[in-house]
C-alpha cells in the first residue's frame, strides 16, 4: 500500500505530471498522424529524455505508447485508414458506424473499451510482474545469455514469410554491437582507427535513424495525404453505455489481447484481429459484420489496449520486449541504467510504482482527450507528409545532437536511417536489428561471466532446466518458421484427400 | 538469363542491401580474424553464421526462387489498400517519387554540412521551408508560420528549457566576437 502511495504522490510531481499530460498528447497525435506510430514518436523523444529523471523519462514515454493505439482508432473510424496494424479491425465496423452518422458512437466505444481494455492488462502486468521478476532470480549468466539468444530468435523469426531476413538483420545489429570497446577485454573492436567509434555506435542515435528517419524517408517517397476527413458528431456519450450491453465480447477481447502481449513479437498486429474474428466467430448475427455493428468496434479496441500490459510483463520482467516500442522502452532502460528483473522491482520499487499509476492515469487522460477533443485532434489526419517529414528529421536530428553535442551523432543517425529506409524497401524487419544492437553487449558479457564460472566448459549453457528449456525453444523458433511451407503442403493434401473420399460414391 | 534480367535483379533494394551487408560483415569477420580469443569469439560466431545466411538470400534472389519470396502478411497489405483508397496525392509516378526521397536525401546532407557553418536555427529553418516547398506543399505563408514555430520552438526548448548549447555556426561567431 505504501508503494502504490509514493507511486501516486510521485505522479503529482511537477516534471513526471507534465511528462504524463505531454506523453499522452503526444501518444494520440503519433496515433492519428499517418505515417507515425508509437514506436517513431517514442525513438524521437528517446535522445530527449536522456536529460531527465528516469521516472518523468520512462512515464513520458510509456505514456506515449499507451495511448497511440486508440489515436488510431479515430483515424481508423473517421477515414477507414488504421493508425497502425492495431487497428485494422476497427476498420471494418468503425468506419460503416461513422458513414451512417454514428462517428461519435463508434468513438464513445472505442474510447470507453480501449479504457477498460488498457487498464485490464494494466492490472495483469502489476499482478504477475512481481512473481515473474522472482523467478527471474533462478537466471544466472548462462541462464541471461540464453534468454537474450531466445528473443532475438523469437522476434528475428516472427515475421511471416521474414525468418531469413529476420535473422539476417538480427546477426547484423549483433556485429554493430561488436564494435568499440570489448566489455570482457578493454580492448578496441572495429574502430577502423577513427576515435569516436571506440566507444561503439551509440544505441539511442542507431534506433532513432532505424525507426524514425527509415519510416520519415519511406513517407517522404510515398508522400500523400489523406483527402477526406469524416466528422464527429454527438452520441459519444451512448457509445460508452453500448460497451457495457456486451460483457461476454469485452471479457473474452481483453483476455486474448493480453495473452497475445505476453507473446513477444505476435501480439500488437495479432490480438485486434483474432478478437474481431472471434466476436463473429461466436454472433448469432455473422452477417451484420462489417456493417456498422457496435461489437466490430468493441472486440478489437479492447484487444489493442489490453495488449500493452501484457506486452510490459516480459519486457519488465525478463527484458525481452515484446514489440517495436518495447524494444524502445527496453533501450530507455538501459539508457538510465536500470536493469530488467528481479534488480528492478526490488532496487527500485518507488519508480515500478510510479509507473504503473501512471500508465492507469494515461489511460484515463486519453479517454477524457478523446470524449471531448477527438474532432480537433482528428483533424490532424490531413497533415500531409510534406510536413511530417522534415518535422522529424529535424527533430531526430536535434535529439541526437542533444545526447553529447556531438555532430558525428547527428551524422550515425542520419546514417542509419538510411540504413532503415533500405531495410524497409528490401523487406527487413527492423526490430530484430534494434534488438540485437540492445542485447548484444548485455549476451556477450554473461556469454564470458558463464565461461568464467565454467572455466571454459561451454556445457554450463545446458545444465540447469532453465537452460535446457530456453536452448529448446531457440531450437523451436529457429526452425518452426522454415517448416511452415511443409505443414502447408501436409495441409492442402490432407484437404485433397478428404475431397477426394467426398467425391467417391459408397 | 540475358543481361537486361539480371540488372533488374540486381538494382533492387532487396538485391542491393543483402550485398552491402555482406561487404560490411565480411570486413568485420576478415578483422575479427586478427583479435585475441576472447575478442574474436562471438564476433566470429555471429559473422560466419549471419554471412552464410545472406549468401542463402544472395542465392534465393539471383536464382528467383520462391523460398526466397517474402510473404506480405494480410494486415500489411489491407492498411496499404485503405490507404490508397484515401490518399489525394497518389505517387505512382516513380520518377516524382524518387525526387521527394533525393530532397529528404540532401536535405539531411545540407544540415550536416552547414550546421557548423551558419548554426542551427538559419539552417534548420532553410531545411524546412525548403524541404515542405519541394515535397510538393504549395501553401506558402503555412510553410513560413510553421517553419518559424517549429525552430523557434525547437530553440526554446533545447536553448533555455534542456540548456543545450546548439552551434552558433562559423559565420555568426565571427560576428558576434
Amino acid at each position: 500500500m505504501d508503494l502504490w502511495l509514493v507511486g501516486l504522490k510521485g505522479i503529482f510531481e511537477p516534471a513526471n505530471l507534465f511528462a504524463l499530460v505531454a506523453g499522452s498528447i503526444i501518444g494520440i497525435v503519433s496515433g492519428i498522424l499517418p505515417g507515425i506510430g508509437a514506436t517513431v514518436m517514442m525513438s524521437l523523444m528517446l535522445p530527449f529524455t536522456f536529460s531527465m529523471s528516469p521516472a518523468a523519462g520512462l512515464i513520458l514515454l510509456l505514456s506515449i505508447w499507451a495511448t497511440d493505439v486508440y489515436g488510431g482508432s479515430i483515424t481508423s473510424i473517421l477515414v477507414n485508414v488504421p493508425g497502425g496494424a492495431a487497428n485494422v479491425a476497427t476498420c471494418f465496423d468503425g468506419h460503416p458506424m461513422a458513414r451512417q452518422g454514428k462517428a461519435g458512437v463508434a468513438i464513445g466505444i472505442a474510447t470507453m473499451a480501449s479504457l477498460i481494455g488498457g487498464l485490464f492488462g494494466i492490472i495483469v502486468l502489476i499482478f504477475a510482474s512481481p512473481p515473474i521478476a522472482k523467478f527471474s532470480l533462478k537466471f544466472g549468466p548462462a541462464e541471461y545469455f540464453m534468454l537474450a539468444i531466445m528473443g532475438l530468435s523469437i522476434i528475428a523469426t516472427t515475421s511471416k514469410g521474414k525468418a531469413l531476413k529476420g535473422l539476417i538483420a538480427a546477426g547484423f545489429g549483433l556485429m554493430v554491437s561488436f564494435m568499440g570497446y570489448d566489455l570482457v577485454t578493454g580492448f578496441v573492436r572495429f574502430d577502423f582507427g577513427l576515435r569516436y567509434l571506440t566507444d561503439g555506435i551509440p544505441f539511442i542515435c542507431a534506433l532513432t535513424g532505424i525507426f524514425a528517419i527509415g519510416e520519415a524517408l519511406v513517407s517522404a517517397e510515398e508522400g500523400g495525404q489523406v483527402a477526406e476527413l469524416g466528422k464527429v458528431e454527438g452520441g459519444v456519450f451512448d457509445g460508452f453505455k453500448l460497451v457495457f450491453k456486451y460483457p461476454a465480447t469485452l471479457i473474452r477481447s481483453m483476455l486474448i489481447g493480453t495473452l497475445f502481449g505476453t507473446a513477444p513479437g505476435v501480439g500488437i498486429s495479432a490480438a485486434n484481429m483474432v478478437a474481431y474474428s472471434e466476436t463473429v466467430r461466436v454472433s448469432k448475427h455473422p452477417e451484420t459484420f462489417g456493417t456498422g455493428n457496435p461489437e466490430g468496434v468493441l472486440a478489437p479496441e479492447a484487444a489493442n489496449n489490453a495488449v500493452q500490459g501484457g506486452a510490459l510483463i516480459p519486457t519488465l520482467t525478463l527484458g525481452i520486449p515484446g514489440s517495436s516500442s518495447a524494444a524502445v522502452l527496453l533501450a530507455a532502460l538501459i539508457m538510465y541504467g536500470l536493469r530488467p528483473g528481479r534488480e528492478l522491482f526490488t532496487g527500485n520499487p518507488d519508480l515500478v510504482y510510479k509507473i504503473f499509476v501512471a500508465l492507469i492515469f494515461a489511460q484515463i487522460l486519453f479517454a477524457v482527450i478523446g470524449t471531448f477533443l477527438a474532432n480537433p485532434f482528428a483533424k490532424l489526419t490531413i497533415v500531409p507528409s510534406a510536413i511530417v517529414v522534415p518535422t522529424i528529421i529535424l527533430s531526430c536530428f536535434m535529439g541526437s545532437f542533444a545526447l553529447r553535442g556531438q555532430i558525428e551523432d547527428v551524422l550515425v543517425t542520419a546514417v542509419f536511417g538510411g540504413i532503415g529506409y533500405m531495410m524497409k524497401k528490401a523487406g527487413y524487419p527492423t526490430v530484430p536489428f534494434v534488438l540485437a544492437l540492445i542485447l548484444g553487449p548485455i549476451a556477450e558479457k554473461n556469454f564470458f561471466r558463464a565461461l568464467l564460472i565454467s572455466q571454459g566448459n561451454y556445457s554450463i549453457f545446458l545444465s540447469s532446466g532453465i537452460s535446457i528449456g530456453l536452448a529448446a525453444f531457440i531450437i523451436f523458433a529457429l526452425t518452426y518458421p522454415f517448416l511452415e511451407p511443409f505443414k502447408e503442403k501436409l495441409k492442402l493434401r490432407a484437404k485433397a484427400t478428404f475431397e477426394k473420399r467426398k467425391r467417391v460414391p459408397e | 538469363m540475358n543481361a537486361k534480367g539480371i540488372k533488374d535483379k540486381v538494382l533492387r533494394y532487396d538485391f542491393i542491401l543483402p550485398l552491402l551487408l555482406l561487404l560490411f560483415i565480411g570486413t568485420l569477420f576478415v578483422k575479427a580474424l586478427g583479435y585475441s580469443r576472447k575478442s574474436a569469439e562471438l564476433p566470429l560466431l555471429m559473422g560466419g553464421i549471419t554471412l552464410g545466411l545472406l549468401a542463402l538470400e544472395l542465392g534465393f534472389r539471383l536464382t528467383g526462387s520462391k523460398k526466397g519470396k517474402e510473404i506480405k502478411t494480410d494486415v500489411d497489405e489491407k492498411i496499404e489498400q485503405m490507404r490508397a483508397s484515401v490518399e489525394a496525392a497518389p505517387t505512382d509516378d516513380p520518377r516524382i517519387a524518387r525526387k521527394r526521397l533525393l530532397t529528404a536525401l540532401l536535405s539531411m546532407v545540407f544540415f550536416l554540412v552547414f550546421i557548423n557553418i551558419i548554426g542551427f536555427v538559419p539552417t534548420s529553418f532553410i531545411l524546412s521551408v525548403v524541404v515542405i516547398r519541394l515535397l510538393g506543399y504549395r501553401q506558402h505563408l503555412v510553410n513560413l508560420i510553421f517553419s518559424v514555430l517549429f525552430v523557434g520552438g525547437s530553440f526554446f526548448i533545447f536553448g533555455y528549457l534542456l540548456n543545450i548549447s546548439l552551434p552558433v555556426g562559423m559565420v555568426f561567431a565571427r560576428l558576434f566576437e
